[in-house]
């Protein structure tokens, strides 16, 4: 009979196997991206509070500083541009706005996309046809070119920029709506709540939305990443957000000609582009394999 | 006799279809129910048996106006049924309701039984509250749900629980009619006993008029008073279970009843096997529809449609041999 | 097969036909071309004259119509700025585009497919998670981020490279890898879940128990089968091609239809971009012919037509 090795005291086990079961649950690197978000989410919240100078500051003794890390002043933490503006500030700023314009459009495109395809669901017919053809136009193009071609129609003030990208990745979520909704409306808990005389919008409110809720959230995590690189790939062509306003696209259009002699002008809002769609993915990806296969 | 509580007369209703998903293909109807007529009493049983495809589903939903019939009339109670879901057809849905084959499907997977045994009183606003919770949970006792499972949600459920969560919710509001389809086609056998006994059981207790379709002639037999044979949207043969399945008279209803497995019948026993191509509702032949795989049928039963019509045994039966065309 | 074909052509140029409505409907509705191009204080004749040589002062209907009998005569309006014919200006440039744009396709399949049927078939292990890694990092940085981090190791650090323009191979290497490099990451994702699922049929299994080798199973059975969904991720690809174009000439100034885009953008040369849009639907509809076509010859259930399909 073998005697036990030195067993830990018990409380000190059952922590580490918690421990594991916890990270096991969240992984760590689910952890980090939702952490970042939240990070970003609090920066855009609280910009005005953060910035420890105006984002269009001008301070033309402190040109091209490198920031602390690479040699420069605790003065400005991320260094400054060629017009001696405060990078951590304009970046502070800057992911305020490309914040705001990707929750923005990410909502206006996800409503739309339910809407348009619960009425194709709901209605079928001729409501359903045009429904189908407008998907089809969507997905048709790359919506680059559709959004530069409004822009170049249209011109881009904010709201009308905003509304724009509202149009971005509309179709995936009518799809996703449209389809679940049939299929709930074929022999399903819609269509028996509505045999038993529900209205359709009780049907449709109580049972179907909160049903698609999960899909249509992940589909949310595809958008949102989406709508930060097309605004921000717009930004950096100077077609999207426009001076004096301060977008992490734009920030690296302008950051383009110093890329040898002060790169640091284009590095920090790159990677925090890069980071926060990073991150969203990650999440998303992590909530589909929670969610499929489907746990109520 | 008391008055019927269902009563439907030459009840047709037929689509529209095109031959394939192509962009110009042919229109086509597809004659799921053509000329249906029974009544339903009180406290009684009548039973629709016929294979996949033979209409069933769809009188099912049209007794309960849940589709409009493109011919024919339904009424309830004397009363027309509407053909739209409008405030009357509402009205209506407190004294028929529908029990499904699939429980699992009909059933909100996000919400807990109870919730949803109370939702239809929620829909008409019967009561407070409280009070509603307080009938959904007499009705679950009633169908024999043990209280522990009551705040579930259903895929914790077994098939046979599912089923007495469905029932519940259409009984919560006591109506006067159930329409049963397939109730229990989706269960184990050992289940299936249970909840035929719950359904005699209920429908003693409340006068319930019932409606019962399936394919199982066995449990058919055992809960029907009176059963209807559908084959392609027609009824073609109605009696008493027991005058039925002693001596069928349609041929359609011989081979299906000469098809049972039964320990009673030896070894000899020979089942009437139907020749011919599964019958399609698209594309039905002329005449009598059961002919190209009648193995009694006769020249005229190709030109001549039958009709349903009684023999003096009380029996109704469509078929040219016993009652050649006028 | 015909049919079918026929059928998904008779869509695209339905879709096609909505895209150049569109064009005209955003053209029209964006203001006064005449105001947007001429400067404010520009006297009225000269805008009324303008607008005569344009034809904006007829009805909204006989525009649209005239619209049409423009495109298809072959007129697609003039360049705004120096009055070269539109679509002379934007078939110029396409050779330069077409210059990157099929190495960047070809470099894409030659990456992104191997390594998701790599990846799909060490599922799990410590490459899977490796290049599922890298492949979602390929496809959430920014194609300029990715541009400019070429450029920064390549030919500022390193000096390898030209930082841009137009010219010899070296000049358009980068500007094929940031392209490919995107496009690459999603279809490698895309690859491995088909693989995934097609590794998980129960046909796979019996091959292997009828004594096939793993090689062989992967190149006969599972490989063609995953292709098939695949095959329809093209028609994306050649989409996200051209939206990635546009930003990649820009940052590399190579001559292509993505930066006369941009500039024909940023100056409101109307006509420019009206006729880029119709070479970009095109472009469209033809990959997503070739697509349905593919489709059609990988798939033999689709071969046989409908028979068989429907019940």
């Amino acid at each position: 009979m073998n005697t036990p090795s030195v067993a830990l005291p018990s409380h000190f086990q059952r922590s580490r196997s918690s421990l594991q079961a916890f990270f096991k649950s969240w992984p760590p690197l689910v952890l980090l991206s939702l952490g970042w978000l939240v990070a970003m989410l609090v920066i855009a919240l609280l910009a005005q509070w953060l910035m420890p100078y105006g984002f269009s500051q001008i301070d033309l003794r402190a040109r091209l500083q490198p920031p602390v890390f690479l040699g420069g002043t605790w003065d400005h933490l991320l260094g400054t541009d060629e017009l001696g503006r405060d990078i951590l500030s304009r970046v502070i700023s800057a992911i305020r706005i490309s914040l705001l314009i990707a929750f923005a459009a990410t909502a206006i495109s996800t409503m739309l996309g339910i809407l348009l395809g619960m009425l194709a669901a709901h209605f079928r017919g001729w409501v359903e046809n045009v429904v189908l053809v407008l998907i089809d136009f969507q997905a048709s193009m790359p919506f680059m070119i559709i959004a530069l071609a409004v822009l170049a129609f249209f011109g881009n003030s904010l709201p009308l920029f905003i509304g724009l990208m509202g149009f971005y990745g509309w179709e995936r979520a009518a799809r996703i709506s449209r389809s679940l909704t049939i299929a709930a409306n074929e022999q399903g808990y819609a269509a028996a709540t509505h045999d038993l005389g529900a209205s359709a919008w009780r049907v449709y409110g109580k049972h179907v939305l909160p049903n698609i809720a999960s899909t249509i959230i992940v589909n949310v995590t595809v958008t949102f990443p989406g709508v930060v690189l097309l605004e921000s790939g717009l930004s950096f062509l100077g077609l999207g957000v426009q001076p004096p306003m301060a977008s992490l696209g734009n920030m690296v259009g302008y950051g383009r000609e110093y890329l040898q002699s002060a790169p640091w002008i284009l590095l920090c809002p790159s990677f925090i582009i890069v980071m926060t769609t990073f991150s969203m993915s990650l999440v998303g990806d992590w909530l589909r394999d929670q969610l499929d296969p489907s746990v109520s | 006799m008391t008055a019927p509580l269902l009563e439907v007369r030459s009840l047709a209703r037929h689509y529209r279809v095109r031959s394939n998903d192509r962009l110009f293909s042919r229109a086509l109807t597809l004659k799921a129910v053509s000329d249906v007529s029974f009544a339903i009493h009180p406290g009684r049983t009548l039973g629709l048996v016929g294979e996949s495809g033979c209409g069933k589903s769809t009188t099912a939903r049209l007794s309960l106006g849940l589709t409009p019939p493109t011919a024919g009339q339904i009424r309830f109670d004397g009363e027309p049924i509407p053909g739209r879901r409008n405030t009357r057809w509402r009205d209506l849905r407190r004294h028929m309701q529908m029990v499904y084959q699939d429980p699992l499907s009909v059933l909100d997977r996000r919400l807990p039984v109870l919730t949803q045994v109370v939702e239809p009183l929620d829909v008409f606003s019967v009561g407070s509250p409280a009070e509603r919770r307080e009938r959904a949970r007499a009705v679950l006792g009633e169908v024999g749900l043990n209280q522990s499972l009551w705040d579930r949600y259903p895929h914790e459920l077994s098939g046979g629980q599912r089923q007495r969560v469905v029932l519940a919710r259409a009984l919560i509001l006591q109506p006067r009619l159930l329409v049963c389809d397939e109730p229990i086609s989706a269960l184990d056998v050992s289940i299936q006993a249970q909840v035929i006994n719950l359904l005699q059981d209920l429908q003693q207790r409340h006068s319930l008029g019932m409606l019962f379709i399936s394919h199982d002639l066995k449990v058919v037999r055992q809960i029907c008073d009176e059963v209807a044979v559908m084959y392609l949207g027609r009824i073609v043969e109605q009696g008493t279970p027991q005058e039925l399945f002693a001596a069928p008279a349609h041929p359609y209803t011989q081979a299906l009843v000469s098809a049972i497995p039964s320990l009673a019948r030896g070894k000899g026993h020979k089942r009437i096997l139907l020749q011919g191509d599964p019958p399609n509702p698209i594309d039905i032949p002329r005449g009598c529809a059961f002919h190209p795989r009648c193995p009694q049928a006769t020249a005229s039963c190709r030109d001549h449609t039958p009709q349903l019509q009684t023999l003096e045994t009380g029996r109704k039966v469509a078929c040219l041999r016993l009652h050649p065309a006028a | 097969m015909l049919r079918y074909l026929s059928e998904r052509l008779f869509r695209l140029l339905i879709t096609l036909f909505l895209v150049l409505s569109f064009a005209f409907v955003i053209l029209r509705m964006s203001g006064d071309p005449a105001l947007i191009i001429m400067s404010p204080d520009a006297p009225p004749e000269a805008i009324e004259a303008f607008r005569q040589a344009w034809g904006l002062d007829a009805p909204l209907w006989q525009q649209y119509v005239g619209y049409f009998v423009n495109l298809f005569q072959g007129n697609f309006g003039a360049s705004m700025k120096d009055g070269a014919p539109a679509m002379q200006v934007v078939l110029e440039r396409i050779p330069a585009t077409l210059a990157i744009t099929i190495p960047a396709l070809i470099l894409q399949l030659l990456i992104g497919v191997p390594a998701g049927v790599y990846a799909a078939l060490h599922h799990n292990s410590r490459i899977d998670r490796m290049l599922m890694g890298f492949s979602i990092a390929g496809h959430t940085c920014p194609s300029f981020v990715l541009a400019l981090l070429l450029v920064m190791t390549f030919s500022v650090t390193l000096g390898w490279l030209p930082t841009g323009g137009y010219g010899t191979f070296q000049h358009a290497l980068l500007p094929i890898l940031t392209l490919a490099l995107g496009g690459a990451a999603v279809l490698a994702r895309f690859t491995r879940s088909a693989m995934i699922e097609v590794m998980g049929q129960p046909y796979i299994r019996t091959a292997l128990a009828k004594g096939l080798s793993w090689r062989q199973v992967v190149f006969r059975h599972a490989f063609p089968n995953a292709a098939i969904p695949t095959v329809t991720l093209i028609g994306m690809m050649v989409g996200g091609l051209i939206a990635g174009a546009v930003i990649v000439e820009s940052v590399f100034s190579w001559p292509g239809e993505g930066r006369l885009l941009v500039t024909a953008v940023s100056s409101r040369d109307l006509s420019v971009v009206q006729a880029i849009l119709l070479v970009v639907a095109a472009c469209m509809v033809i990959a997503n012919l070739i697509v349905d076509a593919l489709y059609v010859i990988l798939d033999p259930r689709l071969r046989a037509g409908n028979r068989g399909a429907k019940s």
